[in-house]
């Protein structure tokens, strides 16, 4: 679980909510429309059929008014005759171009008066045709199967020859004969097109005893006879279902019927299911595509916290902006406020070290003093011509001692044993300096010598001493004292020289318990004492830092306290 | 206290834009696909007018239909080299190229692999017939000789009129008259070549008729050709009948005349019907087309209106 991003979780669950409710639906709704759209397929296929029917009809029907025109035409009594018949046939063909010719024979087929959109064959006799013979036979009105019409020259039409046996007096004569009208084929392909099946089927027409009328595929079907070893070639019989719908023609002979594909009974169904298919792939690619902005939207401000706190150490400006959601802009505001606190911490802690360093310089600059310098030079001198040099050596080493401490870079802290080092060659200069006019005592507990503490603190104290306390009386004691005592390393400078006014006295405790401002100040107690006391307080902390007590005349004492170090 | 800048974050919406974008180009590829300008199904005929075209390319279309498939038609017009109309179709991806050309329209040494078919005709250089569809020519050459020599004569005079200019070698004409010192027992006068032209044919036939007023058979080895030895025949009379091939009304009246003594009628529908409908059966064989043996139909006066002639001969549609 700890290796899947929060963002792949979003993805996959929003994409699969996602797909299951629309696989859900699809499976659902999909199969109800689909059984609904295979039943509209053969209501439409229905009413295709059925249109088809009535243009049939239609057809039967003009041809049977015109034959009753005809007819009437010839009938007895009326002086029927060749000139009066073709011009009603002319007139009747004019006005229907589903009649292909009209003729009227005669009992034995003779031909008797003609009329077509074409010539007629000499010597045409319809007695040898096959047609003639049925209709002649049954003596009632009849639809012949369709043949080739023999009649015409130069034409082999296909013809359905609509046969009326009539008895009439013909140029004066009586007249046993067929009025025969030859309906064209092509008006029952018109009949059959059924633009709706479009390819998913035909239809087609029969007789009342199941022969085929008329047939769109009659080329195609009539492949079977000699497909043979291609027989697998034809469009199978199996992939058309004989409508269930037949509609018998006006005329009671034929018969409308219908085959259709089994594809062509789905097709509407199946468009709707390649839609529908489409419409949830679309449904599939927009999850997909919300789910990816709508995790981006989260997880983009948990990244880029990640990356801001990935570049923490090596990018300078690390906040960050608040956006996203609610909880995003709350989490980014306390980490912007958290970085703001560590931005404050670095800058106190280099604000510290700035101020160490300031302090520490003025510490050093103070020790290197030109004046002390050049007075030390000057005692060594005097010492020189006073022929001790035993005593000149032990100020030039002391001196040396001094400045190699002075100069020496490191960190703020050297061993209790380097900083009484310090201050006893510090006061081993001083005593030559001042003639010897005071004495120094140094005492140290070997377990504090160890220890470690801040650089150059009893050096200004002893020089403060000197200068306040001794230097201008004689006689008098400068005691160091360094020791344990209550888990503190204890230091203490005391002198028994003139002590320090009880107003003063109080100023200057003031100031070690404050925080004045860094840099060299002077004033009251000199440079050292407040450089003492703050680095005191910025080394080891507030609570520490320079007790001053003092009687007047009579002593001074300057003390601190520190903290336990055995390491730098 | 100083603020700090926010890092910049990557964006992603573009990365997701990227991926749609490809998932919607996996989809377009299979319609790219479809879209391949020459895609599909093709019939290449010599020509489309007479009964034999006309025929080939119903039946052609009629199977293109059943099987919900779109037929694309390309008649070789004159003068077009037949590499020159094939290799853009091929190139463009057409699935199925059905060539159903006249000997003349074939150049020697022509090849040309699946998915070029041919269809009625002949190809050179395919040794095992694969991709050939070949109607039963000399089997209709043989049986107008033996009709010839029975219902016309032995030792007549004869003109030969072709549609085209080359013909194969064992032709049964040549064949026969090759055979026994030449002739055969025949007189052969002539042969006249119309290029598919009925009045090429007619006028060839008549100066021949005129040149020859012996001759007492014509024998027609395409439509136009027998159409123009009718024409002829009509204007100048004379004892010659033709043995012709294929069908039309003005060939059907000729029959009925007499004129015609038989005329040999490739079914070219079932040729286009079959032809294509093998090619598209999902249970073809893999291997290739199948040789398609049609036969022809001698109609003559005595069955001209029987039935299966008849619907052969004169379609209902």
């Amino acid at each position: 679980m700890a290796k899947i991003s929060i963002r792949f979780l979003l993805v996959a669950v929003i994409l699969l909510v996602s797909l299951v409710g629309m696989l859900l639906f699809h499976g659902v709704f999909g199969n109800l429309t689909y059984a609904a759209f295979s039943q509209l397929d053969l209501q439409i296929i229905t009413q295709n059929v059925e249109q088809s029917r009535l243009k049939l009809d239609a057809l039967i029907d003009k041809t049977a008014s015109l034959s009753q025109y005809l007819l009437s035409n010839l009938l007895p009594g009326d002086g029927a005759g060749k000139e009066s018949f073709q011009k009603a046939a002319h007139s009747a063909l004019g006005s229907s171009d589903a009649l292909h010719s009209i003729f009227l024979l005669d009992e034995g087929g003779k031909m008797l008066a003609f009329s077509s959109r074409g010539a007629l064959k000499a010597g045409y006799d319809a007695a040898g045709e096959d047609w003639f013979a049925a209709a002649s036979a049954s003596r009632e009105p009849s639809y012949s199967l369709p043949h080739i019409q023999r009649a015409r020259s130069g034409a082999y039409p296909w013809v359905v020859s609509i046969v009326y046996p009539l008895r009439t007096i013909w140029e004066g004569e009586e007249l046993s004969g067929y009025l025969v009208l030859d309906l064209s084929t092509a008006a029952l392909r018109e009949v059959c097109a059924a633009p709706g099946l479009e390819g998913e089927g035909y239809l087609y027409i029969t007789d009342g005893a199941g022969t085929l009328v008329y047939t769109p595929r009659a080329r195609a079907d009539g492949l079977r006879f000699i497909a043979g070893a291609f027989s697998a070639a034809l469009v199978p019989g199996a992939q058309f279902r004989q409508l269930e719908v037949s509609a018998p023609a006006k005329n009671g002979s034929w018969v409308l019927a219908g085959m259709i594909r089994e594809s062509g009974l789905r097709r509407s169904a199946e468009a709707f299911q390649a839609r529908s298919l489409s419409l949830l792939l679309v449904c599939i690619l927009l999850s997909l595509l919300l789910a990816n902005v709508t995790s981006a939207l989260i997880v983009k401000p948990i990244l880029n916290m990640e990356r801001a706190m990935g570049n923490a150490g090596t990018v300078r400006d690390l906040r960050l902006r608040p956006s996203g959601t609610r909880e995003f802009i709350r989490l980014a505001g306390r980490y912007n406020a958290l970085l703001d606190q560590i931005d404050g911490l670095i800058k106190d802690a280099t604000q510290k070290q700035a101020q160490l360093r300031t302090l520490e310089l003025a510490a050093l600059q103070d020790q290197i003093n030109p004046h002390f310098l050049y007075n030390t030079l000057d005692s060594i001198v005097w010492t020189l011509e006073d022929e001790r040099p035993k005593e000149a050596i032990e100020m030039v080493e002391a001196l040396a001692k001094l400045l190699r401490l002075s100069i020496h870079r490191g960190g703020n802290f050297h061993t209790v044993e380097n900083e009484i080092e310090h201050a006893r060659n510090y006061l081993v200069l001083q005593s030559a300096r001042l003639s010897r006019r005071f004495r120094y005592e140094i005492e140290a507990q070997s377990e504090a010598l160890g220890l470690y503490c801040p650089k150059i603190i009893l050096q200004p104290l002893i020089e403060n001493a000197i200068k306040y306390g001794v230097a201008h009386l004689s006689g008098r004691t400068v005691r160091l004292r360094v020791y344990l005592q209550g888990g503190e390393l204890k230091m203490q400078v005391y002198d028994d020289g003139m002590g320090i006014e009880s107003a003063t006295l109080e100023r200057l405790q003031a100031q070690m318990l404050k925080n004045p401002p860094p840099g060299g100040e002077t004033g009251e107690g000199g440079i050292g004492i407040k450089n003492v006391n703050r680095r005191i307080k910025l080394l080891c902390g507030e609570e520490y830092g320079l007790r001053i007590s003092s009687e007047m005349e009579e002593w001074t004492c300057v003390s601190y306290s520190l903290p336990l170090q055995s390491h730098p | 206290m100083r603020k700090l800048q926010p890092a910049p974050a990557k964006p992603s919406i573009k990365k997701t834009f990227r991926i749609l974008c490809a998932l919607l180009c996996l989809l377009l590829l299979p319609l790219l696909g479809c879209a391949r300008p020459n895609s599909g199904l093709w019939l290449v005929c010599s020509s489309d007018q007479g009964f034999y075209w006309q025929s080939l390319i119903d039946g052609a279309r009629q199977a293109a239909a059943d099987h919900h498939r779109e037929l694309n038609l390309r008649i070789l017009a004159d003068g077009e080299g037949l590499s020159e109309l094939l290799t853009p179709l091929v190139r463009g991806g057409a699935e199925l190229v059905l060539l159903a050309l006249d000997r003349d329209d074939i150049p020697p040494g022509f090849y040309a692999p699946l998915p070029v078919v041919a269809l009625g005709c002949e190809l050179p250089n395919q040794p095992n017939l694969l991709g050939q569809y070949r109607n039963s020519e000399y089997f209709t050459g043989q049986e107008t000789m033996q009709t010839l020599k029975r219902e016309i004569g032995n030792q007549i005079e004869v003109l030969l009129v072709t549609g085209e200019e080359h013909y194969r070698p064992d032709d049964a004409w040549e064949a026969e008259l090759r055979r026994e010192g030449g002739l055969g027992g025949l007189i052969f006068h002539e042969r006249i070549v119309c290029y598919g032209d009925a009045n090429l044919a007619y006028l060839g036939c008549k100066a021949a008729l005129e040149a020859h007023p012996g001759v007492r058979a014509l024998i027609c080895q395409s439509e136009s050709a027998t159409l123009g030895a009718l024409r002829a025949l009509r204007e100048l009379g004379g004892p010659a009948r033709i043995l012709g091939r294929e069908m039309n009304e003005e060939i059907a009246l000729g029959v009925e005349d007499g004129l015609v003594q038989a005329s040999y009628v490739t079914n070219a529908y079932a040729l286009g019907y079959l032809g294509l409908g093998d090619q598209l059966n999902p249970g073809q064989d893999a291997a290739g087309p199948r040789l398609l043996v049609i036969d022809s139909i001698a109609v003559r006066a005595e069955n001209l209106f029987s039935e299966p002639i008849v619907r052969l001969l004169f379609p209902m549609e």
